[in-house]
């Protein structure tokens, strides 16, 4: 990256610190376990304004999250936004993640002419069960039959109410072979239903839901957006969706981190803040030692611009910084909240939301045993 | 799966062969409420049954709105089915003739259990009622046990539920209080002043358990001492009754927290609240003693209570994996889906064998208790997390009932002392045996 790419870059990082001020008293203002949610599409707005959303339309979006940079700049700023907004909040920073991944899957090129800009978009890629790389899935994955779709896909994200889902379909060819397809489609499309996914655990401020086909007809409009290589962007935006989501959980951890070191130095127990005692030191070191492994990570590559990463080596480096949501960034997360003691378990410090939105974070769109096994269906590192 | 070919090759065994190897398809859960004496089998399959029939159908909603929960009638068939009154024999109340005679918590571990795999926070609304009347037991006072313990299980065993909760917390003094060096020093706000015919209390408790429904509650607070000093907690702390209606004694909020939502935790008041000299529990300065005994008590039912949350977790994932396909076959049936699952029932197993084993230690020690406690919290974590883990995305959604359970089980990691404390109340213990001086 350039030292002038990489000034600007530090002038957008302003903004979105800016940006993520704004959140944090929007959303927090108030005592709520998950903040106050009806404010999640204002900020979504505010966010599409300053250019932090990825957008249907190269020039709009281009220096989004997951915008068309990466393919000359790398994920780097992607990765930095996402990591700050996970400091405030790890579901708005899904939100924002979201589009770009809806954006990644489609392919700027394919989509100029049938999208509006300021479309929000939602990714299905996941099968009921499983990773869509896993060829296990594949009769469980949505088919695309002689125009015409039907499966499910499921957990699909969005930031807020989605306009149109990119879908990554099974597309089986007329010899017989496999193939895959990206198609888009409105969410009003006949015989497409969304179904919300139902309470979860966290990350709560980014819309999640499934989308059922059941007969969908596949329009010519819809078959142009298919497009080129769309195996190739189905593994780069399963990819970046696992990056996004480490950086997410690295900004969430470095948070909890930062709200348990202040608490324990102002707390007192034995005639000393608690700071000093051997078992507050040790907790929390080890969680900014857990910190600095997922951002050693996510450093991998993260210069590298997207078109220059071979598939395997992106899949690899993105399911090595997804593992170590569940091994580390959740360990910093829960570390921290027990050096609060009984106050880290309730919701007024906000450690409580962490480790719910971390909890969420390590199973989103993929288990680690599937993630350790598709790791190794890629085969050795060159 | 026991094949065909297995069950002929048995059939070749000798008599005595066949007698010394079991093929019989047994559940585990069978298999080990076999190992225990007959009243505690019947008494482990009535706490089964009970959570399934009473609470199962509130876990969704005290989960979700417990401020909108109202756990009375469920405290009332508690009552009736006499889990409320089980820490006196009959004719007072309701403990199994096995715990009598071997006077040990068995009968508790395993009603922790029971409740806790259907839902910590309700298991939970239902046990304090228990720890809070612990320091009455323990204190040895008849006068105690007569004046507030009798009356306790009569009224639960009628059907009338008349709660006990248990409160040494306090807003700068948490851990502290549960551990020497912390007491020491503790900044500890809640006093008692002697007067004319009883004591004046005053000061806060916070995360009391059960503190918003308990018609009485065992309250600790340091007496005043002679020379006008302020007091520790080690030298003076003293145990009270305290009702509810009690002038100058009041609940403030519940609070909002991650897990075992169904059992409060509040805050209570006591601003020159007056009780009677035949309100103290035990002797004056007996509290630091009485408090950590209590401790040693209820922290092997709190290791059970993480049991259940793992055992829960457990059996939700199982139940899950039976359901759930993958490609065109049940999950269960890939091999590393066996493997995670083996982990989780072998990691409870492993919790059940310390928790049985550490309730038949009579009396309970803070080594053994401590142990139990923190060993137990953890592997609640560990095995919630994986089952979490294994359904993946699903592992999310709430409906499917793992999240619950890890949301249930961090708490055990932290109440009634943090893990960490609770390592170093082994150390602490065992120290004149095992460790320092023994060296």
């Amino acid at each position: 990256m350039s030292t002038q790419v990489r000034g600007d870059l530090d002038l957008l990082l302003d903004t979105v610190d800016q940006f993520a001020g704004k959140a944090e008293h929007r959303l927090f203002a108030e005592e709520s376990p998950d903040g106050d949610l009806e404010a999640i599409g204002d900020l979504l707005l505010d966010a599409a304004e300053i250019g932090l959303l990825a957008d249907v339309d190269e020039d709009v979006g281009r220096w989004g999250v997951w915008g068309a940079h990466v393919n000359d700049e790398g994920p780097a700023l992607s990765l930095a936004v996402l990591r700050r907004l996970g400091r405030v909040c790890a579901g708005l920073a899904a939100a924002v993640h979201a589009q770009g991944l809806g954006v990644l899957l489609l392919g700027s090129k394919g989509i100029e002419q049938s999208l509006p800009p300021g479309t929000r978009l939602g990714a299905g890629f996941c099968p009921p069960y499983g990773l869509a790389l896993d060829p296990r899935t594949t009769q469980d994955r949505i088919h695309l039959v002689d125009d015409r779709l039907d499966g499910t896909a499921r957990f699909v994200l969005s930031a807020g109410t989605a306009d149109a889902v990119a879908l990554a379909v099974h597309a089986p060819s007329a010899n017989g072979g496999a193939a895959e397809a990206v198609v888009i489609l409105p969410v009003e499309t006949p015989g497409l239903r969304v179904v919300p996914s139902g309470r979860r655990v966290g990350l709560r401020a980014v819309t999640m839901f499934d989308v059922v086909t059941d007969g969908v007809r596949i329009t010519q409009e819809g078959q142009q957006c298919c497009g080129s290589s769309p195996a190739d962007r189905l593994r780069t935006t399963v990819a970046a969706d696992w990056l996004g989501q480490a950086a997410i959980a690295l900004g969430c951890a470095e948070q909890a981190v930062s709200v348990a070191r202040t608490y324990t130095q102002s707390r007192v127990q034995g005639g000393v803040t608690i700071s000093e005692h051997a078992a507050i030191r040790l907790l929390l070191s080890r969680a900014e030692y857990d910190a600095a492994v997922v951002a050693s990570i996510l450093d991998r590559h993260a210069d590298t611009p997207l078109a220059h990463l071979d598939a395997n080596t992106l899949l690899r480096w993105a399911i090595d910084a997804r593992i170590a949501v569940g091994e580390h960034a959740s360990r910093a997360v829960t570390n921290a909240l027990q050096a609060l003691g009984g106050y880290g378990y309730m919701d007024e410090y906000g450690l409580s939301k962490r480790l719910r939105d971390l909890t969420a974070l390590r199973v989103l769109h993929g288990g680690p045993d599937q993630l350790l096994l598709a790791r190794n269906d890629l085969g050795a590192a060159s | 799966m026991i094949t065909s070919e297995l069950r002929h090759s048995s059939d070749q065994l000798s008599v005595a062969g066949r007698a010394l190897y079991d093929l019989d398809q047994v559940s585990l859960w069978e298999r080990e409420t076999a190992t225990l004496p007959r009243p505690l089998a019947r008494r482990r399959r009535k706490y089964r049954d009970f959570a399934r029939q009473y609470l199962a159908p509130l876990v969704e909603a005290a989960d979700v709105d417990p401020a909108g929960y109202d756990p009375r009638p469920l405290l009332t068939q508690a009552a009736r089915a006499g889990l409320q009154s089980e820490m006196l024999p009959p004719p007072w109340g309701t403990m199994p003739m096995g715990s009598l005679r071997s006077r040990s918590l068995v009968h508790e571990v395993l009603k922790a259990e029971e409740l806790t795999t259907v839902c910590a926070g309700l298991a939970l609304s239902l046990l304090a009622h228990g720890l809070g009347t612990v320091p009455l037991v323990l204190s040895g006072d008849l006068g105690s046990i007569r004046r507030w313990l009798v009356p306790i299980c009569r009224e639960n065993k009628a059907g009338r539920p008349r709660l006990a909760a248990f409160a040494i917390t306090e807003p700068a003094a948490g851990s502290d209080v549960e551990d020497s060096e912390g007491a020491a020093t503790a900044r500890y706000r809640t006093m008692a002043r002697r007067v004319e015919g009883g004591y004046v209390l005053n000061g806060q408790k916070v995360f009391i358990t059960g503190g918003a429904h308990a018609d009485l509650v065992t309250v600790f607070a340091t007496l005043q001492p002679d020379d006008g000093s302020h007091g520790r907690i080690d030298r003076d702390w003293t145990c009270f009754v305290v009702e509810r209606g009690t002038p100058g004694f009041r609940s403030g909020r519940s609070e909002h927290k991650l897990g075992q939502r169904a059992a409060d935790a509040t805050e209570l008041f006591l601003d020159d609240v007056f009780v009677p000299t035949a309100n103290r529990v035990g002797a004056e300065r007996s509290g630091w003693a009485l408090n950590r005994n209590v401790l040693n008590y209820s922290r092997v039912p709190v290791g059970a209570i993480a049991l259940g949350i793992a055992r829960g977790a457990t059996e939700a994932a199982t139940d899950y994996c039976r359901r759930t396909h993958l490609g065109n076959k049940p999950l269960l049936a890939y091999q590393e889906v066996q493997l995670t699952l083996a982990d989780l029932w072998l990691e409870t197993m492993a919790m059940r064998a310390m928790v049985w084993q550490a309730s038949r230690h009579v009396p309970p020690t803070q080594a053994v208790s401590s142990a139990v406690k923190t060993f137990c919290g953890d592997r609640a974590v560990s095995v919630s997390s994986r089952a979490i883990e294994l359904l993946a995305d699903d592992g999310a959604i709430a409906t499917n009932g793992v999240e619950k359970r890890l949301r249930d089980g961090r708490l055990n990691q932290i109440y009634e002392g943090t893990n960490q404390l609770n390592r170093l109340a082994i150390i602490e213990a065992q120290w004149e045996t095992d460790f320092g001086a023994a060296g």
